[in-house]
């Protein structure tokens, strides 16, 4: 079966071709992204974004299409990220993937993104049942899987961990092309001088507000005077940040006896943070996977492919239901496609 | 109340597209139901958009959000229909 997926959640718009073949194999037929990027100092503004989606979603389709050599009559279903996410990008999406559903009279499903992020890691790594640590520019989770669900175990209770890094990287005017998450880790490889901020874990879960505005204090006094560099702020930042995303994933991988963990999301292919998780793990003798930006940056291929797996257990979405919904949490699906 | 109307009709050169976009755009409901009320109806190949509104600019920005989706969709058609 083949599977067409559109992703539109945030500034990326993704659409990629899975097919799922009848000996159990996972063919990514086609994976196309366009990414839409605010000039240094900005972030990027929901009607902006949709606008750009709008824009291009055509194309990537067409190309998409192309790639996979597939047409329309070679699609088997249409699978579209639900939520969470924003709004005006989610439903200028979400109306492409209905419209072809009546179009070409095919099945349409509804997918939620952060399941999305943790079926294709699984996929593409192979991990079997492993923690999940999903960390993007909108949410920062510790998910473990029981019993039909995945289930939350630490989350951040204010802003997420990559928009802590976004945000910092306006204050110090960084690039946001093709993402200010890796133009800060680049940066923070010249980094000589550790300066020290809050480090917030409460119980199983973060918090990086509280960081984000330390360290704006920090540019503004510190950086001005010349006391530090910004190569110094973006490593003493990183440090922090994924040091406590460290501490609460082992002590996740503890409460559930598992010596796997499965890191997913945007910032997850910063490599840093992969080498500090990789030498916790190794510690407990257990395994890190993780992938690149491919499939760690949103893309459609992910939803293509848990839209298959739903489809194929009975969760087709009527098409009266395929709207899309900005809060959706990761614990509210039951996974039905695992034991 | 409602005293501000608008009425669109956007003729398809087929039924079966003009029942398409009805049909994509009635899955989004409008947010604030006390303030505007919204109806997307077919009438054989003519698609017809019926807003009443309290206010002059919550009906503008409707019918702007409205058409910018309406025009994806009429391009999607375009782009993807000779299957």
């Amino acid at each position: 079966m083949i599977a067409i997926g559109f992703e539109g959640s945030a500034n990326k718009l993704g659409v990629g071709i899975i097919e799922h073949t009848e000996d159990g194999q996972v063919k990514i037929l086609a994976n196309i992204r366009d990414t839409y990027n605010a000039p240094p100092g900005e972030g990027f503004l929901p009607r902006d974004t949709a606008e750009h989606h709008r824009r291009v979603v055509l194309d990537v389709t067409k190309k998409a299409m192309k790639t996979a050599n597939v047409t329309s009559k070679d699609i088997d279903i249409i699978a579209y990220t639900k939520g969470p996410g924003i709004g005006g990008p989610l439903v200028s999406t979400a109306v492409v993937a209905r419209t072809l559903s009546l179009l070409w009279n095919k099945p349409i499903v509804g997918v939620n993104h952060c399941i999305g992020h943790i079926e294709m890691g699984r996929e593409v790594t192979k991990a079997t049942n492993p923690v999940v640590l999903y960390v993007s520019g909108g949410n920062t989770q510790v998910i473990a899987y029981s019993e039909k669900k995945y289930r939350i175990f630490g989350e951040t209770i204010d802003i997420a961990v990559g928009n802590c890094l976004d945000r910092f990287a306006r204050i110090i005017k960084l690039s946001n092309d093709p993402s200010p998450g890796y133009n800060i880790e680049q940066e923070a490889k010249k980094g000589k001088k550790y300066l020290e901020l809050p480090y917030s874990v409460k119980g199983m879960d973060v918090s990086f507000s509280g960081i984000l505005s330390s360290i704006e204090t920090l540019a503004k006094n510190q950086l001005k005077n010349g006391e530090c560099t910004p190569a110094d702020l973006c490593f003493s930042l990183q440090e922090t940040v994924f040091a406590m995303l460290v501490e609460t994933t082992e002590r996740t991988m503890a409460h559930v006896d598992s010596n796997e963990v499965l890191i997913v999301g945007g910032v997850g292919c910063n490599l840093r943070l992969q080498e500090m998780m990789q030498s916790m793990v190794e510690q407990r003798g257990g395994k890190l996977f993780a992938t690149d930006d491919r499939f760690c940056i949103d893309n459609g291929a992910m939803i293509a492919h848990t839209g298959l797996l739903m489809y194929k257990h009975g969760s087709e979405t009527p098409f009266e239901e395929t709207y899309c919904t900005q809060r959706y949490r990761t614990d509210e699906i039951i996974t039905t496609w695992r034991d | 109340m409602f005293d501000h109307q608008l009425t669109i009709r956007i003729p398809y050169p087929e039924e079966r597209y003009a029942e398409i976009a009805a049909k994509t755009l009635n899955v989004d409901k409008e947010l604030k139901e006390n303030v505007i009320r919204r109806s997307i109806t077919t009438e054989k190949n003519v698609l017809i958009i019926n807003f009443e509104c309290t206010n002059a600019k919550s009906l503008r920005t409707s019918t702007q959000n409205i058409m910018e989706l309406l025009t994806l969709i009429t391009k999607t058609m375009n782009e993807f229909g000779d299957a």
